[in-house]
């Protein structure tokens, strides 16, 4: 009987759980500057090089691949890892335009690089915008020179619930947008090298067909038509395993699912698990088969840890609240802490109009919550505000710097 | 006979506020054909409604309603709502003497969240014009002239109309200074309205009445409750 190598945990052997080490691809990403996709590494020794950095950053600063991976495994690295999640807010270092950065990769690089030389960081999370896959897929598209791409809700691609049998998939070969972000994730790679961990990003079948219908009525048919949209989630999730594979081809470790609605801001628990469930367990699935780790970003209220635990086992999760099963940050670390990482939570609004020193306040406490043996990665719980100075940026880096 | 009517009625008003709670337009039509065999009026039927709905917004607040249910309810409100309003002759429930404007700033689309808090403030009795989403500065003010409004709800999901929605904060306190203003969306926190001179906050739907309330009320603004 064949086993399914997604299944696996990291490293382990499909025949019998054995060790296994692919010499081969190993070798291959090295030789080619990048970082080995991590789940062909044995499970033990990814824990003697987190035991390694755990005793090492004791007494000597840890580089930024070592401390995520140390926190990964769930040991204390030297200081918490952080990622401010600065993505369209660093055009403000680079000047250059929305539209730019939303639809030419080399640009796009520059920011995204710019971003992580100027503020720093140990992760490099690669999110343009919620539209990337919906555009591709023929959702008309708005480029405000003052904020991020946007679906044009006057002319969405699903009209009515007929619609949703009717959406053809899209190569990938012929999908710009996606191209696009598969050539800014060949650059960061590039770019950033072994010295942080730049992650993909895919946004999950039902948030792309929530850009396509608007979430208002897609909300409605997942109640009425539950069969109508599943069939939509069975075209988009077809050209999106194309895509988080190809992120994977580009040398990136890690990739992001966006599940927000798997949230109190979008499905019931059931629901979600009944309709989108099933496709991204197949997403999780194939980054996984890649050698890739899984993320899963979801900034919405109340938030389902643990059904998005159940469907795609991921790594990681990043989070703007409370899941709806834990009243405070002590539970939910004694609850999830020793299965996920979790990456997150400092408020956005708070970045917005607090001083850096009320910014770098919440991070500690935030540390203070929940950085106790590892699994924990210091960020904020969405996109850093695109269009705010950067100083909070820079604060919350400090805060993990020096509270970590 | 009498008795025989009366407990019809009864019954009626219960199918009624049981239909709001069905998220079946079908029945709400059905229902409400019914209550011309009883002696419910228009104004009680409505009040049934009304209570369906309050219904549905607690169970909500209390996470024991999901959001797509309480959208359906919505509709089903909203079709009670038409159905009745011809019949009413413009005696629509006990108005709170008070008109919202309401709407998304420029810049964002996102209106989920704001047809939810229209629908609710409309179901609480207030006179509830709703501009939309991405909404022109020039569009609100023109708006708030017209309807003399005692509020003005404006809403956003992203951080970047945050510009947007602090300027027309300030146009409208020139245009009517002693409208309330009250703001929300997942862009924003309290401390956040106050510096953009909000005099409230709506965390979500659970809150907005009394926030509404508060304002219409002349207790502290905000920004005198709550030191940014």
């Amino acid at each position: 009987m064949e086993t399914d190598p997604a299944r696996l945990r990291p490293g382990m052997h499909p025949w019998g759980g054995l060790p296994m080490l692919n010499v081969l691809k190993i070798y291959e990403s090295l030789r080619r500057g990048r970082i080995p996709p991590i789940r062909e590494i044995p499970e033990p020794l990814l824990d003697a090089v987190a035991t390694l950095g755990h005793l090492r950053g004791r007494v000597t600063p840890l580089t930024s691949l070592e401390r995520v991976l140390t926190a990964f495994r769930h040991k204390e690295p030297d200081r918490v890892p952080v990622t401010p999640v600065l993505c369209a807010g660093a055009r403000q270092i680079a000047g250059i335009p929305f539209p730019e950065y939303a639809q030419d990769a080399r640009r796009s690089a520059e920011v995204f690089s710019a971003g992580f030389e100027f503020v720093g960081g140990d992760l490099v999370i690669l999110m343009l915008d919620l539209s990337v896959e919906a555009a591709d897929l023929g959702q008309k598209m708005v480029f405000p020179e003052d904020s991020t791409p946007r679906p044009d809700y006057t002319n969405p691609r699903i009209r009515d619930v007929p619609e949703y049998r009717k959406l053809g998939p899209v190569e990938l070969s012929r999908a710009p947008r996606m191209q696009m972000f598969l050539e800014l994730c060949r650059l960061m790679v590039q770019r950033v090298g072994f010295r942080a961990v730049v992650t993909g990003f895919a946004f999950g079948p039902l948030g792309v067909l929530g850009m396509m219908r608007g979430a208002e009525r897609l909300f409605k048919d997942c109640v009425h038509y539950p069969a109508e949209v599943m069939a939509a989630c069975e075209t988009v999730t077809s050209v999106l395993i194309e895509f988080v594979e190809a992120q994977c081809d580009t040398g990136v470790p890690a990739v992001a699912l966006d599940t927000l609605y798997a949230s109190g801001n979008g499905l019931s628990k059931e629901l979600w698990e009944k309709i989108e469930g099933p496709f991204v367990r197949e997403l999780s699935r194939a980054i996984k088969r890649k050698g890739a780790l899984v993320g899963v970003h979801n900034c919405g209220h109340d938030l389902y840890f643990d059904a998005q635990i159940r469907t795609m086992e991921p790594e990681v999760i990043s989070f703007a609240h409370l899941p709806d099963d834990c009243r405070t940050p002590g539970e939910m670390k004694e609850r999830y802490g020793d299965r996920v990482t979790l990456l997150g939570y400092v408020p956005t609004p708070l970045l917005v109009h607090g001083t850096p020193q009320q910014v770098m306040d919440a991070c500690r406490k935030q540390i203070d919550d929940l950085a106790r043996d590892g699994g924990y990665v210091l960020a904020p719980g969405c996109e850093y505000p695109p269009n705010i100075p950067l100083t909070n940026a820079f604060a919350l880096v400090k805060a993990a710097e020096r509270h970590g | 006979m009498m008795r025989e009517r009366t407990v019809n009625k009864h019954q009626v008003l219960q199918s009624v506020e049981e239909a709001t709670l069905s998220r079946d337009p079908e029945r709400i039509r059905a229902t409400l054909a019914r209550r011309t065999e009883s002696e419910a009026t228009p104004e009680e039927a409505l009040e049934a409604l009304t209570r369906g709905m309050e219904r549905a917004r607690t169970l909500f607040q209390d996470r024991r309603l999901p959001l797509p249910e309480l959208l359906l309810t919505l509709d089903v409100f909203r079709e009670g709502l038409g159905l009745l309003k011809p019949l009413l002759h413009g005696k629509t429930r006990p108005k709170r003497g008070a008109s919202i404007v309401i709407g998304v700033v420029e810049g964002d689309v996102h209106d989920l969240g704001k047809n939810i808090i229209a629908a609710i403030l409309e179901m609480s009795g207030y006179r509830v014009r709703d501009l939309g989403k991405d909404v022109k500065r020039d569009a609100f003010l023109e708006a708030v002239r017209e309807e003399r409004a005692r509020i003005l709800a404006i809403s956003s999901m992203m951080s970047t109309p945050l510009d947007n929605m602090r300027e027309l904060i300030a146009w409208a306190r020139k245009l009517s200074p002693a409208m309330g203003v009250l703001v929300g969306g997942a862009a924003l926190d309290q401390t956040l309205a106050v510096k953009l001179g909000a005099d409230g906050y709506a965390a979500d739907a659970g809150t907005v009445v009394g926030e509404v309330g508060r304002l219409l009320g002349r207790r502290p603004r905000a920004a005198d409750a709550r030191p940014g």
